[in-house]
């Protein structure tokens, strides 16, 4: 990867400030200042070996693989995201992570115990450790706020007292200690899917999982309840799997990203990473409005594989660190003679780290040139050449 | 109408709220636990035991299948054994309570059954006990379902003990025959179809004002 050679950027989120800090001559932040006692050890949380899923289906309606195969851990810290489009499996695969669904086939380790065969008596208590909040927020209506949080501790069998001690801050943590004896009915959309979260963590979890909590909210409180949930994930440690359909919810809060398309995994790995340089169509399709890589419609039909002596190269340039993109854009364009066109891209942030993406032409025999690959190198850019233009 | 009458009138009201209260205390606990089990036992569902849900269900539709009359006659023995006699206020209980906890627990059914499915999920979903999740989260939240279910069975079992007359059970239905039909004494026949409309009007409108206020899906104003 071009842009930082040898060395790894890390993945945690809380390391990946302090990379950025250091790596991109940002202000120093609070935050990184106090040294974090929290261990960094990558270990994993979550295992899914070969974990397949077979849904007998009634007469003609025949078997269902709502999974196959499908690999991939989660590390302590992470915040997980799995995106696919609806029928893809990614319901059927977090609903395994707590044994709401069992496994076909496969192994599914949670913090290092093998619960693929766990009974449903066995897994109550990882269960207990595995908080989970959902689409529909799923709130007892004929509870308050207060008694909701409450609920998974009245189930764990804890005091009254401890209840009480647990439940007050929870509901400061998420902004409600003002509706505590409220009944869902009387909350907005976001105040529930608070409630919701406030449950979820109630009993100390060390994974929070995600079925698609943002989906059934406008834009604005998507991005508030991002906002908590990436707070609970720095703040509290809490690792976070979540599954969506909305890549902005991907590119706003996950440092990991898995793209699943009927039953399989098609793509994982680090979010600017699988971003930035897309191996599977679905992925390219899910990212290219954010990255600005997408290939305008009226372009792609006059794509050639073939380069004339008058042809035009149509680049595809990606730059991920510190560069300003206004410098990159200027160096290329004195290289190429003032004949850069730059056709659509975007220039922002995933995961916190600044990136431009860029779908520009150049005259073919300037993108072959030593001295334009070298201006791209000063900026650590990656191109790719999509095609030519006659 | 003369004192006596009024207060024939009066004891049969009496003799009626008796027995319609017990059947309906007796058989709200019967009928709980066999809704409860109805409503979880299905296959795939929290108790899953598809064979015994089809036997109780099979019992229940039997007893909900049979002419009141008919089982108050068919179950005499039974109602002997019991109840030590079969004749009487005492004795008309029995067949009531065997009347109307089918009744019951399909009404109890009904009421879980339309709890979300979600909320099943997301008790298990924190570790919840199948026993809890009934306790905690299917009973709490069906109640209000429960509560105007329950009113129906009530209003239901007082027009059931208008008929246990037949074996000696006491009350308005008994008075009404006895006094207003085979007596010529329309005056006693209407005074005991005001007292039922009334306590009719009374358990309804006592059933759905619990009702509403145990129901907190709406907002408050």
């Amino acid at each position: 990867m071009a842009v930082v050679g040898a060395e790894e950027i890390p993945a945690d989120p809380c390391q990946l400030i302090a990379w950025n800090d250091v790596h991109m001559n940002a202000p120093v932040r609070a935050e990184t200042l106090t040294p974090d006692t929290r261990s960094y050890a990558r270990r994993p949380i979550i295992q899914f070996h070969d974990v397949s899923k077979t849904f007998e289906g009634r007469g003609a309606a025949g078997k269902v693989h709502a999974l196959q195969h499908v690999n991939f851990a989660v590390d302590s810290g992470d915040v997980f995201g799995i995106i696919g489009r609806s029928g893809a499996g990614k319901s059927t695969l977090i609903r395994l992570v707590n044994g709401l669904e069992r496994p076909t086939s496969g192994r599914i380790l949670v913090g290092g115990t093998d619960i693929s065969s766990f009974t449903e008596r066995q897994l109550i208590t990882p269960r207990r450790k595995i908080g989970m909040i959902f689409q529909h927020f799923n709130l007892l209506a004929m509870r308050t706020v207060h008694d909701n949080v409450a609920l998974p501790l009245e189930v764990a069998g804890r005091s009254r007292a401890e209840i009480a001690q647990r439940v007050e801050p929870l509901l400061e943590l998420v902004g409600l200690s003002d509706k505590r004896d409220r009944y869902p009915a009387e909350l907005s959309g976001g105040q529930k899917q608070r409630v919701g979260i406030a449950r979820a963590l109630s009993t100390d979890p060390n994974v929070l999982l995600c079925d698609e909590a943002t989906s059934a909210l406008d834009p604005e409180t998507t991005s508030s309840i991002l906002a908590l949930l990436s707070d609970v994930n720095k703040k509290l440690g809490v690792s976070i799997v979540l599954i969506t359909h909305e890549i902005p919810v991907i590119q706003a809060i996950c440092n990991r990203v898995a793209v699943i398309e009927a039953g399989r995994i098609v793509e994982q790995g680090r979010v600017l990473d699988v971003f930035l340089r897309p191996s599977h169509p679905t992925t390219e399709s899910f990212v290219g409005a954010i990255t600005g890589l997408e290939m305008p419609e009226h372009l792609q039909a006059g794509l050639r594989h073939e380069a004339q002596a008058t042809s035009r190269a149509i680049l595809r340039i990606v730059a991920s660190g510190h560069h300003k993109t206004s410098a990159l854009i200027t160096r290329l364009s004195d290289v190429a003679a003032g004949n850069l066109d730059v056709l659509t891209g975007r220039v922002g942030t995933i995961s916190n780290e600044p990136f431009c993406g860029l779908v520009a032409s150049v005259p073919a025999k300037v993108a072959g040139s030593t001295a334009f690959n070298a201006a791209l190198a000063e900026f650590e850019a990656e191109v790719r050449i999509a095609g030519y233009v006659d | 109408m003369s004192t006596e009458i009024a207060w024939i009138i009066a004891s049969a009201t009496l003799d009626t709220l008796f027995m319609v209260a017990i059947a309906a205390t007796i058989a709200t606990l019967l009928g709980l636990p066999l809704g409860v089990f109805l409503a979880t036992s299905g296959r795939g569902e929290l108790f899953a035991s598809p064979l015994l849900n089809r036997i109780i269900g099979a019992i229940v539709n039997a007893t909900r299948s049979t002419p009141f009359i008919i089982l108050v006659v068919a179950i005499i023995p039974f109602t002997r054994l019991i109840a030590g006699t079969s004749i009487g206020t005492a004795a008309a209980v029995v067949p009531l309570t065997v009347a109307a906890t089918p009744f019951v627990a399909r009404i109890i059914e009904a009421a879980i059954r339309e709890v979300d499915h979600g909320l099943v999920e997301a008790a298990r979903a924190i570790g919840a006990t199948p026993l809890q999740i009934v306790r905690k989260v299917l009973i709490p939240e069906a109640l209000p379902s429960i509560v105007l279910g329950l009113t129906l069975a009530v209003v239901s079992l007082l027009g059931y003990s208008a008929m246990v007359g037949a074996v000696g059970g006491g009350g308005l239905g008994d008075l009404g025959i006895r006094y207003g039909y085979q007596r010529f004494m329309p005056d006693v026949m209407a005074a005991v179809v005001i007292v039922l409309i009334v306590l009719v009007q009374g358990v309804q409108s006592g059933g759905d004002l619990l009702a509403r206020h145990l129901n907190k899906r709406l907002p408050r104003l």
